[in-house]
């Protein structure tokens, strides 16, 4: 009893961080819970790991115009297309709460102190890297799917779920997964520069990550119709001490505060670690 | 203008990172990759870094330096 006493009253994200180690039971080998649900109930087709649900094939294959992989591989198609629902309705909060790929950064980034990180400031340059990125990826896409470009796939060159899947397997079964020279830029960038040296950790999932930029505009477009969850700022209560823009992951929040829709993946950080309580969750209302 | 020059700049420089990746890429993995490890394409990514957080990396080292006193 004292014990549930002490984490109810812990200040930090702490359902957050649990929701990061479910994130990895349900998606990460040797455990892969979830994808060994779904093979036990249809059938075993691959080894239930990371590789098992790719977050970005499925928007490589409808860029590309092979619409038939959808039906192909209906699992993968059916989890992005759960995580754009609600990433539309709710914001993405797969990104925030569940992706083990973005918790693992995340959480490796907290070992070195905040003057030593680094953070890109304005949210204007980090959105137009992000949809930058976004655009030259499906550029390749559709000249993959026009048959200009003779590879499978362009997802496959930077995938960091494939680095993370190859480390834990490394670690719990001494075996070593396919490793070329795009999963040591990945390793250094996702995990090292992007993940440890950065402000918030989660430079690979700003900048690189198709589900989150995808996510991040069904997000924003979402905020139209005006019924998802966000966070508010109350101006009354802030006193501008820049906590909120020390601890947002996504570098979503700028020196005037204002909180930018496409990047924020609703994580409730700024909300917990706020001094002044001036960040609060609440349903969006139509103006 | 200045600024939406900055944005359009890094727009287009983030934008050929996908073709860029096409044709480095050298579709080997590095167990069979003839140059033995010396891979040219995480060199040609960390120098990307050190010049755009140059200034700042040199901050950092120069704060890990003054905070843990090693000059005295």
């Amino acid at each position: 009893m004292r014990l549930i006493n002490a984490f109810k009253k812990l200040s930090i994200n702490k359902w957050r961080y649990i929701f990061w180690i479910i994130g990895l039971i349900m998606f990460v080998a040797p455990f892969a819970l979830l994808t060994r649900l779904i093979y036990f109930t249809i059938g075993n087709i691959y080894p239930p790991d990371l590789h098992g649900i790719c977050f970005r094939m499925p928007f490589e294959w409808i860029f590309s115009g092979r619409i038939f992989y959808l039906f192909q591989y209906p699992i993968m198609f059916g989890t992005v297309i759960l995580a754009l629902i609600i990433a539309f309705v709710l914001g993405p909060i797969f990104c925030g709460w569940l992706c083990p790929v973005g918790a693992v950064s995340e959480a490796l980034s907290r070992i070195i102190p905040f003057p030593y990180r680094l953070r890109i400031k304005d949210t204007s340059i980090t959105r137009s890297l992000r949809y930058g990125f976004l655009a030259g990826w499906i550029v390749i896409s559709l000249l993959i799917g026009l048959g200009y470009i003779g590879i499978s796939s362009i997802c496959c060159r930077y995938c960091a779920s494939s680095v993370l899947q190859s480390l834990v397997d490394a670690i719990s079964s001494s075996t070593v997964l396919y490793w070329h020279s795009g999963s040591i830029i990945v390793l250094i960038f996702w995990l090292i520069i992007g993940g440890v040296f950065t402000v918030g950790g989660r430079a690979w999932c700003i900048m690189f990550c198709p589900l989150g930029a995808m996510s991040g505009l069904f997000h924003s477009l979402g905020a139209k119709l005006g019924f998802y969850r966000t966070i508010r700022r109350n101006n009354v209560k802030c006193n501008n001490c820049d906590i909120c823009m020390k601890v947002c992951p996504m570098w979503a929040i700028d020196s005037n505060k204002s909180i930018d829709r496409t990047l924020c993946i609703n994580c409730k950080e700024c909300v917990k670690r706020c001094p002044n309580n001036a960040f609060t969750m609440v349903w969006r209302e139509i103006n | 203008m200045l600024k939406k020059l900055r944005i359009m700049l890094t727009f287009i420089l983030a934008a050929s990172y996908a073709p860029m990746n096409y044709l480095i890429y050298c579709n080997l993995t590095c167990l069979s990759c003839p140059l033995g490890g010396f891979c040219p394409y995480p060199i040609i990514i960390f120098l990307v870094m050190i010049i755009k957080f140059g200034r700042k990396i040199r901050s950092i080292i120069s704060k890990i330096l003054w905070k843990k006193d090693i000059f005295i």
